[in-house]
């Protein structure tokens, strides 16, 4: 953990201020937005059941593969594992006498270390991808799996290209890629056989499908006489009218292009001209765990991953630290399980770098829940690796809020006090920069038992530790007003909703927390109460992460049941609005928290009926994570500063002096990161509840 | 419809685009633009063969060698099997490796394509792939230039393919 930490702090030094990979990733999904809108609703869904159908009929499609591509005169291996597809590889070459090989772009290969064995039996590579050539040449690994030298400057890169080719190349994109373009081109036409990786491969023709933009794969092929194709065999789909549905999907997703510069869909063996030569067609299919993976039920669904990328775009983590720290052959989150998939669990560390924002899932174009797969990874890692000491602490915040607020008097004047903020760091590993929420003693069960008459319908409140424990003055006036609108407000006793636990990967605890609040909250549900969550956390795990936990009729009913608290205020809106204050005039930026996205923006919407001018930036994640942005230093603190030093630069720059969330836990960062004034929307819209 | 959305698609995909009532005011346009380079044409159909050849292109015919003269020319001319307006892309169906070396590595490459082979969506195009697939041909979808983002997310054009995609549509608008 500390290693993991002192790359994180290194990582964030390098990129400090110029945060290249956050930028590349912007841009990227700016683009995504507009493209992906363009697609009709209904083709994501069906994009997942072809990968759904692609993975149940997997050893039909090998075996209708292997006879298209036999079919047609090609060869046709599986390899079990790294190894066996080395050695795969190598006994093609030296059967065909290949010498040189020119390579596009190929995770599989870098997963399996095809360019190693094949350089070490005196087989030259040349990576043609300017991206890979760049990595091959500073021989690094891939930092992303679409851009793999994302993290390299223009100065750099020139540099690099100087020395290797013994000629001045300035830093400037054009004239590095005008002097690549010129030295490779030789190099094709010298080259004996061209190994590419497949985007999709469709079993009914055996016609392997590549994307570029650099059209290198183009080149590479039409100039040699051998093909080599190594892939995972998750890609392959059954038919032409699937691989259609990915290619539509896949570059929009990826860098917001409707389409690739480049789509090949190769058939095997074409003849390269009429003198009766044929192209060579080889293809190499590489198990490594995915089988096995496909039977494994709370990681297979992994396995639908197109490779997008886009979980790494919208990854608030990533974009600050970049594949070589949150990552290894694969990056970012959806590196995490394809680790655990392709390596098994020894080197997964990495993992805590997902912090269950949630962010990747709602990005992903298969909707792959990869904040809950990640924190199995992590449930699994810390059973055979053990737990990090500073996450057992962390995990235990609702029994610390408990006694902060049992001993508030005593407490919060030494969480202000700065010896005491570094004994609490050493011991307890809590960053001492980290301004931490005071505790109250009247916490929120001490102040609602049952308020309203009930005419509208009767509500039982969920929470999470932060309005229950510190500011419970915000959940009595959100009870208030429900309670004015006409309902019957209870608080039930109840747990936190255990996200920490989940977070870092304590799921038998987090299941036993989850099953005693689903038990509750159930017996409610069927006394006719609907359950309105006062934290997007807390709507977010009834409704997304305890379905998963511990699945069954009980856990649906209650999130069938459950709304956010905004929600129930907009769906009733002619009931509350009587209550609330009018905003006209009023200027103000709105932040959504990530555990409230995925549908409507509620919180908004009652601002703008209200009259208030919101300034709305879709920005992501502020990187507060709960508990992770107290760990100290590496482990969460400088991690999520950064995250949040550029949102709020963001929110400062578009110029308004207050900022309203429903999260506490993301007002928590933005108090500390920014002069605006961060209000709570109750505070704003009901400030009568505060007694203001 | 589907010809416009396929013109401004393609142009923000960094490509080219001009639209002629007739294959003849297509061509002369293409070696009007194109004069003094050196230019192949592949998939030509025997009505373009003759005027191409006059114009001074190298016409390579299905019997033709695969040869390195292919990575040397300045541009190459082809016909396009269909063009599909949702992404701006033109589509080639081939058989030879040649083809693909002479489309794909002059600097500039020029697509002719018939409007009325303009689909309005990508999966439109899914029995024509798998009847080309399945007799042994190889499908080709290009949307704009050669393109990287490598460099620090700049997108700078021309680094493997084309610098130059340019589609010159006949058939008139629809």
């Amino acid at each position: 953990m500390e290693a993991l930490a002192q790359r994180v702090d290194d990582a964030i030094r390098l990129f400090k201020d110029r945060w290249p990979i956050l930028k590349a990733s912007r841009r990227f999904l700016e683009r995504r937005a507009k493209t992906l809108s363009e697609l009709p609703s209904n083709l994501l869904p069906e994009l997942r059941r072809v990968r759904e159908k692609s993975l149940r009929d997997l050893d039909e499609s090998l075996r209708r593969l292997r006879e298209s591509v036999e079919r047609m005169g090609g060869e046709f291996y599986v390899a079990g594992d790294s190894a066996e597809a080395r050695e795969i590889v190598l006994g093609i070459c030296r059967r065909l006498g290949v010498r040189r090989v020119v390579k596009s772009k190929s995770m599989t290969s870098e997963e399996v270390g095809i360019n190693q064995a094949l350089e070490e039996n005196g087989v030259e590579v040349l990576e043609t991808d300017l991206g890979e050539r760049i990595i091959q040449l500073l021989g690094d690994r891939p930092a992303h799996i679409l851009a793999p030298a994302i993290h390299k400057t223009r100065e750099e890169i020139a540099s690099l290209f100087s020395r290797t080719m013994g000629e001045h190349i300035p830093p400037d994109p054009q004239r590095i890629v005008e002097a690549v373009r010129r030295s490779m081109r030789r190099k094709y036409l010298e080259a004996d056989m061209t190994i590419t990786g497949a985007n999709i491969i469709i079993a009914e023709t055996g016609a392997a499908v590549i994307l570029t933009n650099e059209g290198n794969d183009r080149l590479a092929l039409a100039h040699t006489p051998i093909h080599l194709i190594i892939a995972g065999v998750e890609k392959i789909v059954p038919t032409v009218k699937d691989a259609l549905k990915i290619i539509r999907v896949l570059a929009r997703s990826a860098t917001g292009q409707r389409l690739s510069s480049y789509v090949s869909l190769i058939a095997p063996e074409n003849p390269i001209d009429g003198s009766g030569r044929r192209r060579k067609t080889v293809f190499v299919l590489v198990d490594n765990g995915r089988m096995d993976a496909l039977s494994d039920k709370e990681v297979s669904e992994a396995l639908l991953c197109i490779r997008c990328s886009a979980c790494l775009h919208v990854c608030p983590t990533y974009n600050m630290v970049g594949g070589h720290v949150f990552g290894k052959t694969y990056t970012g989150p959806m590196g995490i399980p394809w680790t655990l998939i392709t390596e098994g669990l020894d080197d997964l560390e990495f993992a805590q770098l997902c912090y269950t924002c949630g962010l990747c899932r709602e990005a992903c174009p298969v909707d792959i829940d990869l904040p809950y797969i990640n924190s199995v990874v992590k449930y699994r890692h810390g059973g055979r690796h053990g737990f990090p000491a500073l996450n057992k602490w962390m995990a235990r915040y609702e029994a610390m809020a408990k006694a902060g607020s049992t001993l508030s008097p005593i407490i919060n004047p030494l969480l202000g006090w700065k010896p005491f903020r570094k004994f609490l760091e050493k011991v307890v590993g809590v960053d001492s920069r980290r301004p931490l929420p005071r505790f109250s003693r009247r916490h929120l069960g001490r102040r609602i038992g049952e308020m309203g008459e009930g005419r509208l319908g009767k509500i039982a409140l969920f929470t999470d530790s932060l309005i229950y424990y510190s500011y419970p003055e915000i959940g009595e006036a959100m009870a208030k007003l429900l309670a004015e609108a006409g309902y019957r407000v209870v608080l039930p006793p109840q747990r936190s909703s255990g996200m920490p636990l989940i977070q870092y990967g304590f799921l038998d605890k987090a299941r036993r927390i989850a099953e005693e609040n689903i038990q509750i909250l159930h017996k409610l549900v069927e006394q006719g109460y609907l359950i309105v969550a006062l934290e997007p956390t807390a709507a977010y795990c009834l409704t997304e992460v305890y379905p998963k936990l511990c699945p069954g009729t009980e856990t649906l009913k209650v999130a069938e049941n459950t709304l956010h608290y905004f929600q129930l205020i907009l769906e009733n809106w002619p009931e509350f609005q009587p209550s609330l204050r009018n905003l006209d005039g009023m200027r103000l930026h709105y932040h959504l928290p990530c555990h409230s996205r995925g549908g409507k923006i509620y919180v908004r919407e009652v601002l703008e009926r209200l009259g208030a001018r919101v300034s709305y930036m879709d920005l992501g994640c502020c990187g507060m994570a709960g508990t992770w942005g107290m760990k100290r230093d590496g482990h969460g603190y400088d991690l999520s500063i950064e995250i949040g030093r550029w949102m709020a630069r963001q929110y400062e720059k578009a110029g308004s002096d207050t900022l309203t969330t429903e999260s506490t836990v993301c007002a928590l960062q933005f108090r500390h990161l920014s002069s605006m004034k961060v209000l709570h929307p109750i505070e704003v819209i009901y400030p009568g509840g505060l007694g203001r | 419809m589907s010809l416009e959305v396929f013109a401004e698609r393609l142009r923000e995909a960094g490509g080219t685009v001009s639209i002629h009532e007739g294959l003849g005011e297509a061509v002369s346009y293409i070696l009007d633009k194109l004069g003094g380079k050196t230019i192949l044409a592949v998939k030509t159909p025997p009505e373009a063969a003759r005027i191409l050849e006059d114009g001074g292109v190298q016409v390579i015919r299905p019997g033709s060698r695969h040869h390195l003269g292919f990575m040397e020319a300045e541009a190459s001319i082809g016909f396009a099997d269909a063009g599909v307006a949702e992404t701006g892309s033109i589509l080639y169906l081939t058989r030879y490796v040649w083809e693909e070396a002479a489309i794909f590595s002059p600097e500039t490459h020029v697509s002719l394509l018939n409007s009325k082979n303009i689909h309005p969506g990508l999966e439109d195009l899914a029995d024509k792939l798998h009847n080309a697939l399945s007799r042994g041909l190889s499908a080709y979808l290009i949307t704009g230039p050669s393109s990287t983002g490598d460099i620090e997310g700049e997108i700078i054009i021309g680094v493997h393919g084309s610098r130059v995609l340019h589609v010159a549509i006949y058939g008139g608008e629809e």
